[in-house]
């Protein structure tokens, strides 16, 4: 039985593996398959740590781990900054059952001494760290999935119904860059629903109103105002530069313009759409294999069976539920984590209080995204939407 | 099994039926297109509809000539554009 603290140590150096430095450099230089853990607090892995090594605080090992690292039988190589952390860590995953782990010897330390390559996280301020630090907390987000959040750009067409919802999410999410198209000035009646708006800010421009509420609630977050209507002769230049679109506008010429922009710019749509008690939610991402908007409706009803909220009325709430909702497609899809709506339509009836799921196929045939597509260019939105 | 299908409808085509689940009766089993035609000729209100409505039978949307038998669920889903 060890009755020091060498002892211990002298003993569970003997019943691990370890490996060298330079073995971890051959094998990332050969892309050998290994999971790189790397146990030192979270203060000292910020300052660099070996490309692709994960952060498990030794002192959170024991609870992370599992759900890190799934397969009890991945080959494991665990760092510290001298080896000696790694090697109570290897000796504490070998007693939970997993079956190939290593030790790094000696550590970090001297893996920086030898100038061998070295990553960064993304640096986030002190006042972001506390901004965001219920998203540091989870390991699907952290420092690195806050950073893309934060260098992301999402557009948003409709500062409305749902528009509203989603922008303030976003914005609160810290996601970096928020593109705002609204034509629109605030009227009375808006505010039943469109909650980044004010009574206080009633006439102005709704991107004026929706900017001043974005910069009062996240400074971080740079806003971009488009103050028109969305055409075929705008949207490239409106959808450049932007990652993923927030699709909340309110008419179904603008729906097919903006999904045949989003096939021919290849950039996902996160869709919303309400009607008074009734919602869907679906995600478009059709350059990566999903269907697209007309894959789903080649057609629109005609005109006069297509009210408006204005014409048909709405819950207030309904749009706050719905916009939500992409907003959360939105940040998952920047952290590329979770599965998204892409191909499967979430059906919301508020009254019935029902959520649905329709699975959607691609639609060979489709004019835009199928094998042979007969939409090439813009088209004529308003005449397709107004034939019926 | 009685000779029906369960039918979910959203949006207007709710307003429509004036429900939001019936049970339709079938006299045989049938494509997708000629249950929505069945539809549209038990209430003509979704006639104007038709062209631009979708199917889907048991969670997936439907091909026009994909099957619909007895006991299957089969929705209604028009689209809708508010926002
Ligand atoms: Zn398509």
């Amino acid at each position: 039985m060890p009755t020091t603290y060498t002892d211990l140590i002298a003993d569970i150096r003997k019943s691990i593996a370890t490996v060298t430095l330079e073995e971890i450099k051959r094998r990332l230089d050969e892309k050998t398959p290994m999971i790189l853990v790397d146990v030192r607090e979270k203060e000292e892995f910020r300052d660099g740590y070996i490309p692709g090594a994960i952060s498990v605080p030794r002192g959170f090992l024991e609870m992370q781990i599992e759900g890190k690292v799934t397969d009890k039988n991945a080959p494991i190589v665990l760092y510290c900054a001298g080896g000696t952390r790694s090697a109570l860590a290897a000796k504490t995953l070998s007693d939970l059952g997993y079956t190939h782990v290593e030790s790094a010897n000696p550590g970090f330390v001297r893996w920086k001494d030898l100038g061998l390559p070295m990553e960064k996280p993304p640096q986030l301020t002190e006042a972001q760290r506390d901004r965001y630090s219920r998203h540091l907390l989870l390991p699907e987000v952290g420092e690195i999935g806050q950073a893309k959040l934060l260098a992301s750009k999402v557009l948003l067409l409709g500062a409305g119904g749902l528009g509203s919802p989603a922008a303030l999410y976003l914005a609160a999410a810290g996601v970096g860059t928020l593109g705002l198209v609204d034509a629109d000035t605030v009227d009375a009646s808006n505010l039943q629903r469109q909650i980044i708006h004010a009574t206080s800010r009633l006439g102005t421009y709704k991107v004026d109103s929706a900017e001043k509420a974005i910069n009062d609630l996240n400074p971080d977050v740079k806003v971009i105002k488009f103050q028109e209507r969305v055409d075929s002769s705008n949207v490239d230049r409106i959808f450049a530069g932007f990652d993923v679109i927030v699709d909340g506008c309110d008419n179904f010429p603008t729906r097919y313009l903006v999904n045949d922009a989003s096939v021919f710019l290849k950039k996902p749509v996160v869709h919303g759409s309400i009607f008074r008690f009734d919602g869907q939610v679906t995600t478009f991402s059709p350059h990566t294999g999903g269907p697209c908007y007309r894959c789903l409706y080649p057609e629109p009803p005609p005109p006069h069976l297509a009210p408006s909220c204005q014409e048909a009325g709405v819950l207030g709430i309904l749009p706050g539920v719905v916009g939500v909702i992409q907003a959360t497609e939105a940040i998952k899809l920047i952290l590329g984590k979770g599965n998204p709506l892409i191909g499967r339509l979430l059906t919301y009836d508020s009254l019935r209080m029902k959520f649905g799921e329709l699975k959607l196929r691609r639609d060979k045939t489709c004019p835009v995204c199928g094998d042979n597509p007969t939409i090439t260019s813009y088209i004529d939105y308003e005449g397709f939407c107004s034939i019926g | 099994m009685e000779h029906t299908v369960k039918m979910l409808a959203f949006a207007g085509a709710r307003d429509v039926l004036g429900a939001g689940e019936i049970a339709f009766p079938l006299a045989a089993p049938c494509t997708a297109a000629e249950l929505l035609a069945a539809v549209c000729a038990r209430w003509p209100a979704l006639e104007p509809y038709r062209r631009s409505i979708r199917v889907a039978v048991n969670g997936t949307y439907a091909a026009w000539e994909d099957p619909v038998a007895w006991g299957d669920e089969v929705a209604l889903i028009p689209p809708v554009a508010g926002g």
